[in-house]
């Protein structure tokens, strides 16, 4: 019995402890942006907001096409998921971008104008709970195929642009 | 718990920030331990004459028919090295639609990086804010952080900037520290990095930002390199710091013009194809980058040579550009762009 007990126990604590970390990160949003430095405007980044109901805002900058400020809502669990993926990555890319340049330097290759892709996860404060950023994402993953830190970064935009890609087909005539 | 989160957050931000590395001079591949490093352009090998850089058009390109004449006229005005001012035209003044962003504009800039050239302000390399970008190129010095201060004038990028120990790595003219100026011949004798030969009223090397531009009296003016574009702006056209600063690449290894090691980048437009010097394509979800590689040049460390290049520009699907169909006109000496010659 109190073996059964302590089984019991231990089994609620390893449930809480899978619990109370995932509904915290339900209760967090998610952003993703792009900042297209190269541009001076005031306004010159595409943001991405998720929330944990799954609701989407996206802000495209006057520049882009489709331009304006978009709400819908993504497909049921995308949050969820797109917060496991950059759990997941947060780990790996850490040292990321110094390494890259690092690399770069050793190689003597250079990118130009570089911009920046943020994933980040906000509280409800809208505070920076973590974040990963780097620069050029694109240019360096050609760069520098081998890296399979920069592939999962690339595979994890492409997620968020698809989204992005679903709402505004939604929203053309 | 929150706060042990912000103040790793901050540490590994200043961590970042600090560890960034200064990639770029006013020539690409400079920086604080090689200030003097001169890049050129992938075809000199070190001896002199006329260099000829492909120029191509990626075949798996998007509107490889509507850029054809904006390429063609960005690979003229390099080869054409006239400076005109002013060169910056926005509004009203241009034939580019509100909200977009001009395809040649952008492509002359990047192709500029592919032939070796950096941008002279800090530009976001520098991992600076948005308002501080305009400071003329620098690598941090000793004290590990670049040291700003825009003068008495409040201009960044200025001749009176206070730059502490900053590393400078913009070329200028000595004695006069005027980009808006040519000062012939182009070369290591009239040109310099050391802050030492700057007039004795200047603290700085001056950069050529369009703030700058009209405060040295020549107003809609600033390079071509300068990093920071604007929707609706055409910069079609070489500002004389692009060309003092390609010419002195040109004057070669020696850094002497007139010597024989001297060379003449010359660009040639060789429609669609994937085996150029410079490849050209429009694609993709970035705004704008040039890629380069590069090695030295016959065991010179700070000579180098890019090895090869890729411009790309963002996809159609992502950005609103405008793609000019007006080439550049070429009477004798006289030349203008989109019509405005009326």
């Amino acid at each position: 019995m109190d073996r059964s007990k302590s089984v019991f126990s231990l089994c609620l604590l390893v449930v809480l402890a899978l619990i109370l970390p995932a509904s915290g990160a339900m209760a967090q949003t998610l952003v993703y942006e792009r900042e297209f430095s190269l541009l001076a405007e005031a306004d010159n980044t595409l943001r991405i907001t998720l929330s944990a109901d799954d609701g989407i805002v996206i802000e495209r900058p006057a520049f882009m096409t489709w331009p304006g400020h978009y709400e819908s809502s993504a497909a049921a669990g995308s949050h969820a998921r797109l917060s496991r993926q950059l759990a997941g990555l947060l780990p790996l890319t850490r040292q990321l971008d110094a390494e890259i340049n690092q690399r770069a330097r050793n190689e003597m290759v250079y990118v130009s104008d570089p911009e920046y892709t943020r994933f980040m996860l906000l509280d409800s404060q809208r505070q920076p709970v973590d974040a990963v950023e780097m620069p050029s994402l694109q240019a360096w993953s050609a760069n520098f195929p081998d890296d399979v830190r920069l592939r999962l970064l690339l595979e994890l935009e492409s997620q968020w642009t698809a989204l992005m890609d679903d709402v505004l087909a939604g929203e053309q005539p | 718990m929150k706060a042990s989160i912000i103040c790793a957050l901050l540490l590994l931000s200043v961590a970042l920030v600090s560890s960034t590395p200064v990639r770029a001079g006013a020539f690409v591949f400079s920086s604080g331990t090689a200030p003097e490093l001169i890049a050129h352009p992938s075809t000199y090998l070190g001896n002199g004459g006329d260099i000829n850089v492909r120029v191509c058009i990626a075949p798996g390109s998007e509107s490889i028919t509507e850029m054809q004449v904006a390429v063609q006229n960005s690979v003229t005005i390099w080869n054409r090295q006239q400076a005109a001012s002013p060169n910056v035209f926005l509004g009203g003044n241009n034939d580019i639609p509100t909200g977009a962003v001009d395809f040649e504009s952008t492509l002359t800039h990047e192709l500029g990086h592919c032939i070796g050239l950096a941008h002279p302000n800090e530009a976001t390399e520098s991992g600076l804010p948005a308002a501080d970008r305009d400071y003329t190129k620098t690598a941090p010095g000793p004290n590990g952080v670049r040291d700003l201060d825009p003068g008495s004038d409040g201009i960044r990028g200025s001749a009176d900037d206070l730059r502490g120990d900053d590393i400078n790595l913009h070329w200028f003219n000595i004695g006069s520290n005027n980009p808006f100026v040519l000062t012939e011949p182009v070369d290591a004798s009239t040109y310099s990095r050391d802050l030492g030969n700057l007039p004795l009223t200047d603290t700085f090397a001056a950069n050529a930002d369009r703030t700058v531009a009209a405060d040295l009296g020549f107003p809609g003016t600033e390079a071509v390199m300068q990093q920071g574009a604007f929707t609706d702006e055409d910069q079609r056209q070489l500002a004389t710091d692009d060309i003092a600063t390609l010419r002195l690449g040109m004057a070669g290894l020696d850094r002497s013009a007139g010597t024989g090691d001297d060379y003449r980048p010359v660009l040639v437009f060789d429609g669609v194809g994937d085996d150029c010097d410079i490849t050209v394509q429009l694609t993709g979800t970035s705004f704008a980058f040039c890629s380069i590689g590069a090695v030295p040049i016959n065991g010179n460390s700070n000579h180098v040579r890019v090895t090869n290049a890729l411009v790309q520009l963002g996809s159609n699907s992502s950005f609103n550009w405008h793609f000019n169909q007006n080439p550049v006109v070429v009477l004798d000496e006289v030349f203008f762009v989109d019509g405005f010659e009326d």
